[in-house]
C-alpha cells in the first residue's frame, strides 16, 4: 500500500497563524473573537494583488503557502483540492450592490473574476506555480475531511504523487444572517460549546469563524525520494464498514443540526473500539463554526495533538456517552480519528497516525 | 471492451436545444442552434443578449420563476433520463455515487437575496441554503432515491470534464461502483452582468474559431452520466454506451482568468488523458473542443492542438457546440461528453455553426461549417476554465 504521509502544514484562524492557535478553546463570548483582523504579509504576493483578492483568497493563500515552505517539496509536484461551502460572498454581495446601484455596465469584472468560486485555487496555482492539477471541492461542514480522503486515496491509487490540500470560509455578512434566519446561529453560543450534549437541545446555535488550513500529503515513497520528513500519517475511514481503533476522536460537532446523528456515530464508535475508552474532543469550541474549514481544522488538532503539542481540555458530555469516552488526555495520543458530517447527513472520517505506526 | 473498462451506461441532456437524447442527435445530424436573443435587466439597464436558455417545453418556468433552483430542475430532469437508460432501479440506486461539477449552481437565489435586502424586504432565507452549490447534488440524490457518497467540484467552466474525469478515476480504482456524474450551470443576471464586465459577450451569434469571433453567447444547460464498469453495467442488462479511456487535468498558473495563449494547458491534459488510455495520438479521431469563440480562449486552444498534433492537425476534424448550446460553464465539459458520444452514435462530426472565415492564424485547422459524415472511434474533449484549469477525456466507441 501507497502510504500517505503529511508533510508540512499552514493555518490562519482568528487565534493566529500556528498550531499554538488551536490549542484553547476562543477565550471570549463575542463574534468579534471569530474574526482574522489582519492577514500578515505574503512574500511575493504584491499587495495591489492581496488588495484586489477576495479575504477568502487572501486566507488560502497565507495558508498555503506556508504549508508549501514546511515541505520543502516542489510545487511542480503538487496537485491541488480546496474545499469551500459559500466561497467568496462578501465580492459576491460588493458585485450585487453595483449591479442594482449602477446597472450592468457599472459592474466591476475584477470582484467577479476574483468572487468566482475557483478563485482561490487558481490564485494558489498562479502564485506557486502549480500545475499539476485538482480542483475545488464544494461541500458541507464534512468538506474538507472529505478533501482530504480524496487527496489519500488518489495517492494511494497512484493517481498523484503530492497534493496541496486546504479548506478555506469567510465570515460575511449574508452567511450570517442566514444563519441567524435558520435559527443555527447563537449569539450566546458564539464559543459553539457542544452544550446540547448535555442539554439535549440539538439547536442551541453556533458563532461563525473564518481562515484557512492546508496541508501537503504526499506518498511516502515520494517524501523519501526527496529527503522529505514525514510528520504524520493519513489514512482515510468508512465509519460504516472500516474497523476502527483509536485513542482519541476529535469530533467537529458544533450545536448545529447534525448533532442527533453525530451523537449516534460516537456511540456507535465508542462500542466498537475494541473496549478502549478513547479521549473525546470537540474542536468547534476552538474556532468556531467555520464549514467546510471546520473539518480541516479538526485534522489540523488531529495534527497537533500527535506532535504533542496540544492540551485536552473537558467538556461537558451528553450522559448517553459519558462512560465510553474520556475528557482529559493522560498519555500522548498515537491514534486520532477526525469525524465530521455535513448537514445532508453525509459523514467523513480520517485517522492520523504516529510516523512509524502505519503498516 | 473488456469487464473492467470504465464505461458509460445512461446519459441525459437538457439545453438551448431541448431535453433528451433525441432532440440533440437530430440537432448534431441537422446542424441545429437553441440560441436567442433575450432581455436582461429592468429600465433604463434593459439590454438584449445572444444566449442559450433552456425552451419552455423543457422547462416549464422562466428564469426568474425558476430563480432559487433552476440548476436544481435541469439536473433532475438530466440525471433522470440517465439513470433509466442506465437501468438503475430499486435497490442498486443504493450504491450510486454523485459528483456534480458547477460554477456557479443556483446562484440567481443569491441575486434574489440581494434584491430583497436593498428593498428593505425581509429576505428569504431558502434562497441562501439553495445557492450553496453542494446542494444540487443533495437534489439530486433526493429526487432519484440515490444513497451513495455526494461530491461537488468546480474547476470553472471545466467542471463537467472535472466531474467526469474524477467518476472515472473513482470507478478504475475501485473506489465507487457506480457514479452519476455531469455539469450543471444556469444563466442569470448574475451571470450575464459578470462575463458582460469583462467584455467576453458577443451579441451576435457565436462564431468559435472565426476570424471575426467577439465573445461567447451565454447558455445554461445539464448534462449527466452514469459511470461504472463494463461489466457492472453487463450484470444490470444496460448497454455500454462509450468507454471512458482517459482523463487529463491541468493548470496553467498563467492568470487569475485569461488562459495561456501559447497553449500548454491544453497540450498537457490530452497528452495526459491520452498516456492514461494507453493510446497514441493517431487514434484521436475527431476533437469536440471548448471554442468559447473569445479571442484568447480559440487561440490557446488551436496552439494547444497544434503542439500536440503538428502538421496532423488539418486531418483531424473539429467542433465546438457553443454554436448550438451557448457556452453553457461548467455543464459545457459533460455537454460535450454527451454529445461526443452521440456523434459517435451517428458517426457524425457535427458543425460548428456560425463559422464563415477561419481565423487566418488558425490554417491548419480543420473545422466543419456542414455536419461531415465520419466513422469515428475515438473522441477526444477538451475543456478551458477561469483561471487556467484545463481538463480532457477520451472515449471510445462502445463497439470497439
Amino acid at each position: 500500500m501507497n502510504a500517505v504521509a503529511i508533510t508540512g502544514i499552514g493555518l490562519i484562524v482568528p487565534a493566529g497563524t500556528d498550531l499554538s492557535a488551536l490549542k484553547d478553546p476562543m477565550p471570549q463570548r463575542s463574534n468579534d473573537a471569530l474574526q482574522i483582523s489582519s492577514v500578515p504579509q505574503i512574500d511575493g504576493l504584491s499587495k495591489n494583488d492581496a488588495r484586489r483578492m477576495s479575504k477568502l483568497t487572501r486566507y488560502s493563500i497565507f495558508a498555503a503557502n506556508n504549508a508549501l515552505r514546511m515541505s520543502g517539496n516542489s510545487s511542480e509536484a503538487m496537485n491541488i483540492y480546496i474545499a469551500l461551502t459559500h466561497g467568496s460572498t462578501s465580492l459576491l454581495e460588493e458585485f450585487h450592490t453595483y449591479l442594482f446601484d449602477y446597472g450592468p455596465e457599472m459592474a466591476s469584472p475584477n470582484t467577479f473574476s476574483n468572487g468566482v468560486t475557483n478563485a482561490p485555487l487558481s490564485s494558489i496555482s498562479s502564485f506557486a506555480k502549480i500545475k499539476q492539477g485538482g480542483t475545488t471541492i464544494l461541500g458541507y461542514e464534512n468538506a474538507g475531511c472529505d478533501a482530504l480522503n480524496y487527496c489519500a486515496n488518489a495517492i494511494m491509487d497512484k493517481e498523484h504523487d503530492a497534493c496541496l490540500v486546504g479548506a478555506s470560509e469567510e465570515y460575511s455578512e449574508i452567511v450570517l444572517d442566514a444563519y441567524k434566519k435558520c435559527g443555527w446561529y447563537n449569539t450566546l453560543n458564539p464559543k459553539c460549546l457542544p452544550y446540547h450534549f448535555k442539554s439535549g437541545d440539538h439547536k442551541t446555535g453556533f458563532g461563525v469563524g473564518e481562515g484557512s488550513a492546508f496541508f501537503t500529503v504526499e506518498s511516502k515513497s515520494h517524501c523519501n525520494s526527496r529527503n522529505g520528513k514525514a510528520l504524520c500519517l493519513y489514512k482515510p475511514v468508512e465509519i460504516e464498514s472500516d474497523n476502527i481503533s483509536a485513542d482519541m476522536i476529535i469530533c467537529g460537532s458544533g450545536a448545529g443540526p447534525q448533532d442527533g446523528y453525530e451523537l449516534d456515530i460516537l456511540k456507535d464508535i465508542a462500542k466498537s473500539n475494541r473496549g478502549n475508552k478513547p479521549v473525546l474532543l470537540f474542536s468547534k469550541p476552538f474556532f468556531g463554526e467555520s464549514f467546510a474549514l471546520g473539518s480541516m481544522l479538526s485534522c489540523c488538532m488531529a495534527f497537533a495533538a500527535l506532535q504533542n503539542n496540544i492540551i485536552i481540555p473537558s467538556f461537558p458530555l451528553h450522559p448517553d456517552i459519558i462512560n465510553m469516552y474520556t475528557t482529559e488526555c493522560t498519555v500522548p495520543p498515537h491514534k486520532i480519528l477526525v469525524i465530521s458530517s455535513g448537514r445532508n447527513g453525509q459523514v467523513s472520517a480520517g485517522m492520523f497516525l504516529e510516523n512509524q505506526s502505519f503498516e | 471492451m473488456k469487464p473492467h473498462d470504465v464505461c458509460i451506461s445512461g446519459i441525459g441532456i437538457v439545453s438551448a436545444l431541448g431535453a433528451g437524447c433525441a432532440i440533440h442527435s437530430e440537432a448534431l445530424v441537422n446542424a441545429k442552434t437553441g440560441l436567442s436573443s433575450q432581455t436582461f435587466f429592468t429600465n433604463e439597464y434593459a439590454a438584449d443578449f445572444m444566449c442559450g436558455l433552456v425552451p419552455k417545453t423543457a422547462c416549464k418556468l422562466s428564469i426568474e420563476e425558476s430563480a432559487a433552483n433552476r440548476a436544481n430542475i435541469f439536473c433532475e430532469i438530466a440525471s433522470k433520463q440517465a439513470l433509466l437508460q442506465a437501468g438503475i432501479s430499486g435497490a442498486g440506486k443504493k450504491k450510486v455515487d454523485i459528483i456534480i461539477g458547477t460554477t456557479s449552481g443556483n446562484i440567481h437565489g443569491a441575486s434574489r437575496y440581494f434584491a430583497q435586502k436593498k428593498g428593505n424586504q425581509d429576505p428569504d432565507v431558502s434562497l441562501v441554503s439553495n445557492f450553496i452549490p453542494a446542494s444540487i447534488a443533495d437534489h439530486a440524490a433526493a429526487i432519484n432515491s440515490l444513497q451513495g457518497k455526494l461530491l461537488t467540484v468546480s474547476s470553472a467552466c471545466a467542471s463537467g470534464t472535472t466531474a467526469i474525469g474524477h467518476a472515472f478515476r473513482m470507478v478504475k480504482n475501485n473506489r465507487a461502483q457506480c457514479v452519476l456524474a455531469g455539469g450543471v450551470d444556469a444563466v442569470s443576471p448574475f451571470i450575464v452582468a459578470g462575463f458582460n464586465s469583462l467584455r467576453l459577450l458577443s451579441k451576435k451569434h457565436c462564431s468559435p474559431f472565426d476570424a471575426n469571433r467577439d465573445g461567447f453567447n451565454p447558455g445554461e444547460a445539464c448534462a449527466m452520466v452514469v459511470v461504472e464498469t463494463v461489466e457492472s453495467a453487463r450484470t444490470r442488462g444496460a448497454i455500454p454506451l462509450a468507454r471512458i479511456c482517459g482523463y487529463g487535468e491541468a493548470l496553467e498558473a498563467f492568470h487569475h482568468t485569461r488562459s495561456n495563449p501559447d497553449g500548454s494547458g491544453i497540450a498537457a491534459v490530452v497528452t495526459k488523458a491520452i498516456e492514461c488510455a494507453g493510446l497514441s495520438l493517431e487514434s484521436i479521431d475527431h476533437v469536440h473542443c471548448h471554442g468559447t469563440a473569445t479571442q484568447v480562449n480559440d487561440m490557446s486552444e488551436y496552439h494547444g492542438l497544434k503542439l500536440l498534433f503538428e502538421d496532423r492537425l488539418k486531418n483531424i476534424p473539429i467542433c465546438s457546440s457553443k454554436s448550438m448550446t451557448g457556452h453553457t460553464l461548467g455543464a459545457a465539459g459533460a455537454v460535450s461528453v454527451v454529445l461526443g458520444i452521440l456523434s459517435m452514435q451517428n458517426s457524425i462530426v457535427p458543425a460548428t455553426l456560425f463559422h464563415n472565415d477561419l481565423d487566418p492564424q488558425f490554417t491548419d485547422l480543420n473545422i466543419q461549417k456542414a455536419p461531415l459524415k465520419k466513422d469515428l472511434r475515438h473522441v477526444c474533449t477538451t475543456s478551458l476554465g477561469f483561471g487556467g484549469e484545463t481538463a480532457s477525456l477520451l472515449l471510445e466507441r462502445a463497439d470497439i
